[in-house]
């Protein structure tokens, strides 16, 4: 077994070394009495969530102690250099900072209070606390002698000064057995320091002994160790500082990746294009940078979001998806981001010449791009890169994604029990849900490896592997990620497809399952898009849906599309023949011309009015539902219903008398909730179906229990039977992909409210953060306890938003 | 344990809160102190202690303000006074208590938080009162609030007699959830609670009763009801808070 290194232990100069003097006006007992009933307790319980590593306060006696000498002296060691002014971000923190009780003489006490090293030649310098010993310790656990002194009257101050230099000199070379650490401050007219040892009950006051015969010693103790009796809201006066004059505070610290608060890392924002030609452009663009940049074997896949090719190519990609003008900048421009963008679309373009065997379009864009002087080579490898890989998938070809259903000779071939799990959960099993996870990113990882804090059986994903599920991401922001934090462990991955896994026709997506890199044994094996997983004792059974089928073009209409192809093959800009259609149709897969042979057999820019599950699919989970006596909860990419996207269709309008239209007050549809999948599983919803979780959306939805629509119909027979109410629909999209608070994720567009209005995710440093949920079972019959954590920004503490249970 | 239940408290646990900003401290950095600092910390340290509701209003700044009226507003309910005063029994609230003396003037007892008695007709300066001898909960409903300075020619007497009446018909006159006035040689602080079901017509308000006795500056306000979105430890800036914001703090209460 591994030592634990000492997690709690903290730089030389991670401390604040203070020496307070008393204000004049007040008495030692009213300093006594602020300090011991607000200020030494505050500090001790206030600050470690945030950093506090280990507090040692102590009272100054003061008979005989010259006005010279402080009053009292304190230790404050935090996590890093840093910690100390980051935790001015959390307002426990900034409450403590504020306390006003006029008992100390600020201007005295107002003094250097970090150290340094200890300089390399004499005198030290007055006020400035230095450490002895350049590593690192933690104070709260061990041995700790400390002395205060007054300078001897026989010693000028120069002197006095120099002769603290030669002890502190001689103690750094040779350290005295047993120590570890030590601090020194001298001040004019006296001198405090404090010696640390790992050892515990150990007297060090021999180390401090040189010194001391400086002094006329006024204080030569070993701070006791003193826990607090109470907490910040327990009725207690505080502590007795005249009885615990010199004590070691053992505070109640947290984890330490809790308690060190890091500078914000800026965070970029990963840009998911959901148009298949631009994600693909996008895919290739950072598959060529990783190679390029040696990142292609780390786990991530290299995506550098901050690239200035990344960034250029997120910039053309946005003014293609939005429809905005991207200006041609002149073959002489010093602006290198606006050229590196455009040669982005060129090269794109280019792509789709040599797609359309329009080698005349190939050249002219060719031309182009030799005008501008700030080329980059990698830009060839990204064209060469898109063109192969437009060809090998079927949508390009005119054929249909891959799916393997189990009514299909090649796959299931009829049998109901295909895309079962065979391996079974426990029946006390816990079980991680992430989303939207296969991004590359380090947060992603993060996530992972807080969720498997918890030990999980098994983790369940609802999908999407940016930026298009190519072999080359599935491999690293899939498989090599899971394979890395979780198969390490002997953690099975199940996943569903989401709309990105299919601009590549999920082809990548099922070789990733065949693989079987995703489980631990052959049991767990995941051989369809769709699975269901059920625990030993039959109590709970969970349903993967692969909505991703025919979701991939969710938030693109066709015109869109259109659009955007029509900007690479058939804009007027920049074609050498002023705006002609250069385009042969006979090779165009996309545009719809009658009586085109070569049309394919499946139109993939027509996308379903709202995201369905395929009618076999439907079937396999209808005979899960029923066939199973426990409770089932299901998983998808996509929503049922959302606060923020539109995923359903209007409500039906019924023509007025006067020419105007009324909603028909029998119709279902909403344009917030997905009628099509509630028509095909909500029959089963309550009596069998206890909760429903999905992604998509890159947020944390805590949506009210048993939503449904306020003026749907309540008596109908489809309200009664098929438009059942569902006791609980869950947003768990946000386990990667960054959001920024000015997307604005919490706006309710549509009337769909949160359980309670504060259940949301936190912020760090204008970024939402990233988090997943842990479903504990606890046998058939009993509820589930679902829990919500998220990690503020890069520290991978899981952090507990809300508890509720699934009944 | 807690609860976010409506339950109402009696019209006298409360602390009625007007505060005068430092002179040394600048308008900006005194709205920075309350946003960074106050008004979450009187929530956060308090809620374990029972505070009940929490009810905050900013008039520093406010064009027209006269300096002798309050800076910042306060009404701050309790489930009983006893709760109130035995919160100083805890850290947490002697901490939060002595943060105070860097912000607000506290000189001379100018800034002060004080139990309302209930209302007989008189007023007596610096002693607030509360209009109607029943429970409510004011975290909940819709609270308006008044905070009016005397005019420089209507004599401190005359002010008091005429707030005083002005109370009095509202105290007969008016169906209100809860009221609470505070008068100063120089100021009024008014609020009114009231509380209706949706769709059903909106309750009276006492307002325009003051506002008509009123010839000085005087600006009414509607708290809006407010969420944190963070705990005492996490990373957050803070509120922002600027001339005129009124906030009813929403929280989750400690029973």
């Amino acid at each position: 077994m591994k030592a634990k290194p000492d997690r709690y232990a903290v730089e030389p100069n991670s401390v604040y070394v203070w020496r307070g003097f008393k204000a004049a006006a007040t008495s030692y007992g009213d300093f006594a009495s602020f300090l011991g009933g607000v200020f030494v307790p505050g500090c001790a319980l206030l600050q470690p969530e945030v950093g506090l590593r280990a507090y040692l306060p102590t009272m100054v006696p003061q008979a005989n102690k010259p006005a010279a000498v402080p009053d009292q002296t304190a230790l404050m060691f935090w996590a890093t250099p840093q910690s100390h002014d980051l935790a001015t971000q959390a307002i426990a923190v900034r409450i403590y900072q504020n306390l006003h009780g006029d008992a100390y003489d600020m201007v005295r006490s107002k003094l250097p209070e970090v150290p340094t090293a200890l300089p390399g030649s004499g005198p030290i310098q007055a006020e400035q606390p230095y450490f002895l010993l350049n590593q690192k310790a933690d104070w709260m656990k061990g041995s700790v002698h400390h002395l205060v002194g007054a300078r001897r009257a026989d010693l000028a101050q120069a002197d006095f000064l120099n002769a603290a230099y030669q002890w502190a000199s001689g103690f750094a070379k040779q350290p005295p057995d047993g120590i570890d650490a030590a601090l020194l401050c001298c001040g004019n007219d006296y001198a405090v320091a404090w010696v640390h040892g790992p050892a515990a009950n150990r007297d060090l006051s021999a180390a401090l002994a040189g010194l001391a015969a400086l002094t006329a010693p006024v204080l030569n103790a070993a701070p006791q160790p003193k826990k607090l009796p109470a907490g910040l809201w327990d009725s207690w006066p505080g502590l007795d500082l005249t009885k615990d004059t010199c004590i070691n505070i053992q505070l109640k610290r947290p984890s330490p990746s809790v308690v060190a608060p890091q500078p914000p890392k800026a965070t970029t924002p990963v840009q998911a294009f959901e148009v298949p030609h631009l994600a693909l452009w996008k895919s290739c663009v950072a598959e060529v940078l990783a190679y390029e940049l040696g990142l292609n074997h780390t786990t991530a896949g290299g995506i550098d979001l901050d690239h200035p090719l990344m960034r250029a190519t997120d910039r053309y990609c946005r003014s293609v998806e939005r429809n905005t003008p991207l200006p041609k900048p002149a073959a002489d421009s010093t602006d290198e981001e606006a050229v590196q963008t455009y040669l982005s679309y060129l090269h794109h373009r280019r792509a789709h010449a040599k797609i359309a065997q329009n080698p005349e379009i190939e050249a002219y864009v060719a031309r182009q791009i030799q005008e501008y002087k700030f080329g980059n080579p990698l830009w060839q490898q990204m064209f060469v890169q898109y063109f192969k890989y437009y060809w090998q998938y079927p949508y390009h070809k005119g054929g249909e994604p891959k799916y393997r259903s189990w009514q299909a000779a090649d796959a299931g071939k009829g049998d109901l029990n295909y895309g079962v799990i065979k391996w079974r959960l426990p029946a006390n099993a816990r079980i991680a849900i992430v989303g939207d996870i296969g991004t590359g990113t380090d947060v992603a990882a993060g996530v992972l490896w807080a969720a498997l804090e918890f030990n999980p059986d098994a983790i369940l994903h609802v999908g999407d592997v940016y930026f298009s599920g190519t072999p080359f991401e599935t491999r690293h922001r899939l498989v090599e990620l899971v394979r890395s934090v979780a198969g390490k462990q002997g953690i099975p991955f199940f996943t569903v497809p989401g709309n990105h896994e299919y601009f590549t026709g999920a082809v990548s997506f099922l070789r990733a399952l065949d693989s079987g890199d995703l489980v631990t044994e052959p049991s767990q094996q995941q051989s369809s898009s769709y699975f269901c997983l059920q625990t030993e004792d039959n109590g709970w059974q969970f349903l993967g849906l692969d909505t991703g089928y025919n979701g991939h073009y969710m938030n693109v209409p066709p015109a869109a599309q259109q659009a955007v192809l029509q900007r690479l093959h058939l804009g007027a800009v920049e074609t050498p023949s002023g705006g002609d259609s250069h385009w042969p149709t006979k090779f165009n897969p996309y545009l719809s011309r009658p009586g085109d042979a070569n049309l394919p057999v499946k139109d993939p820019t027509s996308a379903p009015p709202q995201v369905t599950l395929r009618p076999d699919e439907v079937t396999w989970h209808q005979d899960k539902l029923a066939k199973f006596t426990g409770r089932s909860i299901l998983l998808s990419h996509h929503q049922l219903y959302s606060a923020l996207q539109q995923c359903g269709i209007g409500q039906k309008q019924l023509p007025q008398a006067d020419g105007s239209s009324q909603p028909d007050p029998s119709d279902f549809n909403r344009v917030w909730v997905n009628t099509g999948l509630w028509r095909q599983l909500g029959n089963a919803f309550g009596d069998k179906v206890a909760a429903w979780i999905w992604g998509h959306e890159h947020n944390l939805g805590i949506y009210q229990d048993n939503y449904r629509p306020a003026d749907w119909p309540t008596n109908t027979p489809d309200a009664l039977q098929i438009f059942k109410t569902l006791p609980k629909g869950r947003c768990a999209g946000h386990s990667a992909i960054p959001v920024q608070d000015v997307e604005a994720p919490y706006a309710q567009k549509y009337p769909v409210p949160l359980k309670s209005a504060e259940l949301k995710l936190g912020l760090t440093g204008g970024w939402y953060n990233r988090g997943f949920e842990l479903i504990e079972l606890t046998g058939a019959g009993n509820p589930a306890r679902i829990s919500y954590f998220q990690l503020a920004g890069a520290d991978p503490t899981p952090l507990p938003i809300f508890v509720e249970q699934i009944e | 344990m807690t609860s976010d239940k409506v339950k109402p408290v009696p019209p006298n646990a409360v602390r009625v809160w007007r505060g005068y900003r430092l002179p040394t401290l600048p308008v900006d950095q005194f709205y920075s102190k309350l946003g960074t600092v106050f008004v979450p910390a009187t929530v956060l340290m308090q809620i374990q202690a029972g505070l009940y509701s929490y009810t905050p209003t900013v008039p520093a700044g406010l064009a027209g303000k006269p300096d002798t009226v309050p800076d910042e507003t306060a009404i701050l309910f309790w489930d009983s006074q006893e709760t109130y005063w035995n919160g100083f029994t805890k850290l947490a609230v002697r901490t939060y208590t002595l943060t105070h003396g860097g912000v607000y003037l506290t000189a001379n007892n100018q800034s002060r938080a004080d139990l309302p008695v209930l209302f007989s007709g008189t007023l007596t300066a610096e002693q607030p009162v509360y209009l109607f001898d029943k429970a409510a909960d004011w975290m909940h409903g819709t609270i308006n609030h008044l905070v009016a300075g005397r005019a420089a020619n209507v004599d401190p007497t005359a002010f008091q007699i005429a707030i005083a009446n002005a109370l009095s018909s509202i105290q007969k006159q008016v169906a209100l959830e809860g009221a609470i006035a505070c008068i100063g040689q120089d100021y009024l602080v008014y609020w009114e609670l009231r509380s209706a079901a949706p769709g059903t017509p909106t309750p009276p308000t006492g307002i325009p009763q003051l506002q008509a006795v009123l010839s000085g500056w005087n600006q009414a306000f509607t708290p809006a009801p407010t969420f944190l979105p963070i705990g005492l430890w996490d990373e957050w800036a803070g509120m922002d808070v600027r001339a005129g914001s009124s906030f009813n703090m929403q929280f989750t209460r400690w029973l």
